[in-house]
């Protein structure tokens, strides 16, 4: 699919249609998460699974007739749902929760907790609070079964329309990728064509012989020719790593040096615009399929 | 109250930024019109258009501009002003102390001192020198440590919002803390980042937090004892109220999220105030609130004396993507199809660009902001996007495009080009759906865009009158960023490379850049100090300060 794709830079270097990729995700919400983000103390709580096991017993037998078996309450059960509870998210170790299963709530129409001991309610807090960490923090969610699509037309739109089979090779390059790699990364490698790279936890710019790499060709004044993997590129300099692994810079007046970028991954981009959803669906259920 | 607003409001234009007399002071009145000699609020004047009438700085002279000074942020959490309401031992909720500065925050410049804040800190800055006057700490409870968007000042008193969702008043002359309290709570996920607004006698705050379906509000309080005015919701209380046949049942709409962490804009004269609100809640994973969700992804006019609602313009019906509408509510005004009004302009994060009137939210214009753009089936007789039901999230994934078109940093308007400048991205992404319970929580799902999404990023200058690009600059990096354009007509932002760049803000030429040691992640300010014109950017922890070599 890395059909290459040549683009020779305006006079004044803007039109870069199939320049490197910015290396990190989406910028996300909430503000600008990304560039500059201070993550500070790691969020992801973790929780003794012994102890969740337990509340989960206790939970079963205890709970989950009015606040349903997720604890998130619904018309069916007359009980509020626990993982919004102001209460569960102010509590702090079972303490607040505790107060109010065996004091403040029986007044209130809550049943009386007498009988729990105190470390059941440690458990169940345990288990609420784990509740609410995966349903509130992103990294926790699990992406469900995403092969749903017909491996047959796949292989079709892979031979096809796709074109895939122009760079790639269910005997060669992509043998065995179903047993070595989960669905959703297949997915993902589909639609982009790498992983990404150079993004939150990323190893860093590409190595040499990364053959997904952008590359590009810089043409000096005296007519000699560079080219290497681009690591930088702006109005104002250019970077590249060259085929000795050393990394050469220039400063860019206009279109001094001449630049051409070369994005091997660019049949992968030139696609986003034209599939549909069943499509690579299709495409992901045939390559799952290469075991 | 309106006779009172009135003449304060023509005697801002002849008045300098500082009162006579007071020694830190700032008037609130002096908000309305642009700053000269400083900038004395987030987006230095009310508008919102981050437009400097200073022309000191031009396209001519630009390469003689030079560094003043660096500013790198104290990170200590210890000195001799610390707050806060953490207690040693306490759990953290939801994220803890940073373990560093970086500014996001627009500086306040007043009477020759810079007021900025970061995460967890707030300092005072010499504007002619760059030395360090004070810094205040504080220990935080938790919240996400995102980014703090800035300072606000009435007379001598500083207001700043914490990650744990606390409002600090801090004496401006020494920094030691008036008083804090608490405006949202941090154990159910809220987190505060947006720099305060003070109107008339009043402090304006928003709030943020979109993990776990909690509902958002604007709120007012009173400077000096923190006296809560009022509150608007950003999603109905109840069944009946406005907006509440666009939710399936009370509890939906009552943990609808619609954040406000966009700092508003207001009109003096309409006494307007205009909200920018985020995404409904549960994120991806809608099955639990069918309907369009107001007020959530809208625009809002409230009344400043009241907080109640005047009108209201959606701008994403029904948001499924995550893409909050609090980009600035930019106030413009000009011709529109020969006549002239007051108007209101976004660039919006779901890919479209809108003009409003501002006085009554009639409107006007809406046009794509993005070449690419799948998530809505067009424009509906109202001007709002028509969302594409199949580009919701899915088990198995959908691909949506343009991503996160731009974002918080703020784009400027120049009145002498006519021209709204705004840094924009556009990309696909495959968004999931992985909570598939009818009573879904929290982001229900996710966007995922490995490798980048074939993402491509433009500085645009888009014509208000007709919503089309007047020019484009691709970036090799980045996509939203601060921008400040001035009448010297230049163009101040940044290339996402990390370079601070000076542009034609005629055609978008590169006229000057400086290599700072991290990306500017705030948006670029301008004042006069003695005669000479400075612009302050923000880059990881430091201020840079820019004048022209003499």
């Amino acid at each position: 699919m890395s059909r290459l794709i040549v683009v020779a830079l305006g006079l004044l270097g803007v039109v870069i249609t199939s320049a490197q990729q910015p290396p990190s995700t989406s910028q996300g919400g909430r503000g600008g998460r990304g560039a500059g983000e201070n993550p500070g103390v790691a969020r992801l709580r973790v929780f003794d699974q012994a102890a969740v096991d337990r509340g989960k017993i206790v939970f079963g037998a205890r709970c989950a007739s009015c606040h349903s078996p997720s604890g998130r309450g619904g018309a069916a059960f007359s009980g509020p749902d626990l993982i919004r509870s102001v209460l569960v998210l102010q509590d702090a170790n079972g303490k607040e929760i505790g107060q109010y299963l065996k004091i403040g709530g029986p007044g209130k129409g809550h049943p009386d907790f007498h009988d729990v001991t105190d470390a059941q309610i440690a458990d169940l807090a345990t288990l609420l609070h784990r509740d609410v960490t995966y349903a509130a923090e992103r990294a926790n969610y699990q992406v469900l079964n995403i092969v749903t699509g017909d491996p047959k037309a796949g292989e079709a739109y892979f031979n096809g329309a796709g074109g895939c089979n122009t760079c790639h090779s269910a005997t060669g390059d992509l043998r065995g990728i179903g047993a070595r790699l989960a669905p959703a990364a297949i997915q993902g490698l589909i639609v982009s064509g790498s992983a990404g790279r150079g993004g939150r936890g990323a190893p860093g710019p590409p190595a040499t012989n990364d053959r997904g790499a952008t590359r590009a060709t810089i043409t000096l004044p005296s007519g000699e020719t560079v080219t290497g993997i681009l690591l930088r590129l702006t109005d104002f300099d250019v970077t590249i790593r060259d085929a000795s692994g050393a990394s050469r810079s220039w400063l860019r007046d206009g279109n001094s040096p001449k630049i051409t970028v070369t994005n091997p991954l660019q049949g992968h981009i030139d696609l986003l615009a034209k599939y549909t959803d069943a499509d690579i669906h299709n495409l992901t259920a045939y390559v799952v399929s290469l075991k | 109250m309106k006779l009172h607003r009135t003449v304060l409001f023509l005697a801002a234009a002849v008045l300098p930024v500082a009162l006579s007399g007071q020694v830190q002071g700032l008037d609130p009145i002096l908000l309305g019109k642009p700053a000269v000699d400083g900038w004395p609020t987030y987006h230095g004047d009310y508008s919102g258009r981050r437009y400097s009438t200073l022309n000191q700085i031009t396209t001519s002279n630009i390469k003689s501009l030079s560094l003043a000074w660096i500013y790198r942020a104290n990170p200590s959490l210890d000195g001799p002003n610390v707050g806060g309401e953490y207690k040693s031992g306490d759990p953290y909720y939801w994220g803890g102390p940073p373990d560093g500065v970086t500014f996001k925050a627009t500086p306040l410049m007043v009477n020759g001192i810079i007021y900025i804040s970061a995460p967890d800190h707030a300092y005072a800055v010499d504007a002619r020198t760059g030395r360090e006057i004070w810094h205040y700490a504080w220990r935080t409870r938790g919240g996400i440590h995102i980014g703090n968007r800035g300072m606000a000042m009435y007379g001598s008193w500083l207001f700043f919002e914490t990650p744990d969702c606390y409002l600090v008043s801090l004496d401006a002359a020494t920094g030691k803390e008036r008083w804090h309290k608490e405006i949202a709570d941090v154990r159910q996920q809220y987190f505060c980042t947006p720099a305060p607004i003070i109107i008339g006698k009043q402090v304006i705050t928003g709030i943020g937090g979109d993990s776990l379906d909690v509902q958002g509000y604007l709120e007012s309080y009173e400077p000096e004892s923190g006296t809560l005015l009022w509150r608007w919701y950003t999603t109905p209380q109840n069944k009946g109220e406005a907006g509440s046949e666009t939710w399936p049942n009370q509890y939906a709409m009552t943990h609808g999220g619609g954040m406000t962490w966009q700092p508003p804009t207001y009109d003096p004269e309409l006494n307007l105030i205009y909200v920018s609100t985020g995404n409904p809640n549960p994120v991806f994973a809608p099955q639990s609130r069918k309907g369009d969700n107001l007020f959530t992804c809208s625009i809002v006019a409230l009344n400043a004396d009241t907080g109640k609602m005047v009108w209201y313009f959606q701008t994403s019906p029904h948001d499924t993507h995550d893409w909050d509408s609090t980009e600035v509510n930019v106030l413009v005004d000009g011709e529109f199809n020969g006549a002239r009004r007051k108007m209101l302009v976004q660039a919006s994060r779901n890919g479209y660009f809108f003009v409003l009137d501002r006085a009554n939210g009639q409107h006007l214009l809406t046009a794509p902001l993005t070449d690419f753009l799948n998530w809505s089936l067009g424009v509906n007789a109202k001007g709002q996007p028509i969302p594409n039901p199949a580009k919701d999230a899915t088990i198995d994934g959908v691909l949506v495009s343009p991503g996160s078109s731009t974002n918080w940093p703020p784009p400027s308007f120049s009145p002498q080009t006519g021209l709204l400048y705004v840094g924009t991205q556009q990309s696909y992404a495959l968004h999931y759906l992985t909570d598939v319970d009818e009573r879904p929580e929290g982001y229900g799902g996710g966007a995922v865009a490995p490798g980048g999404g074939g993402r491509e990023s433009f500085l645009k200058a888009i014509d208000y009158k007709t919503g089309r690009v007047k020019w484009r600059r691709a970036l090799t990096q980045g996509g939203a960023m601060g921008l400040l354009s001035t009448a010297g007509g230049v163009l101040f932002g940044s290339d996402g490379s990390g370079n601070f760049v000076a542009y034609d803000a005629a055609n978008g030429n590169p006229l000057w850049h400086a290599g700072l040691h991290a990306n500017p992640a705030n948006g670029p300010s301008t004042f006069m100090l003695d005669g000479r014109q400075f612009v302050v950017v923000g880059a990881g922890d430091s201020l840079y300060a820019f004048t022209l070599a003499r």
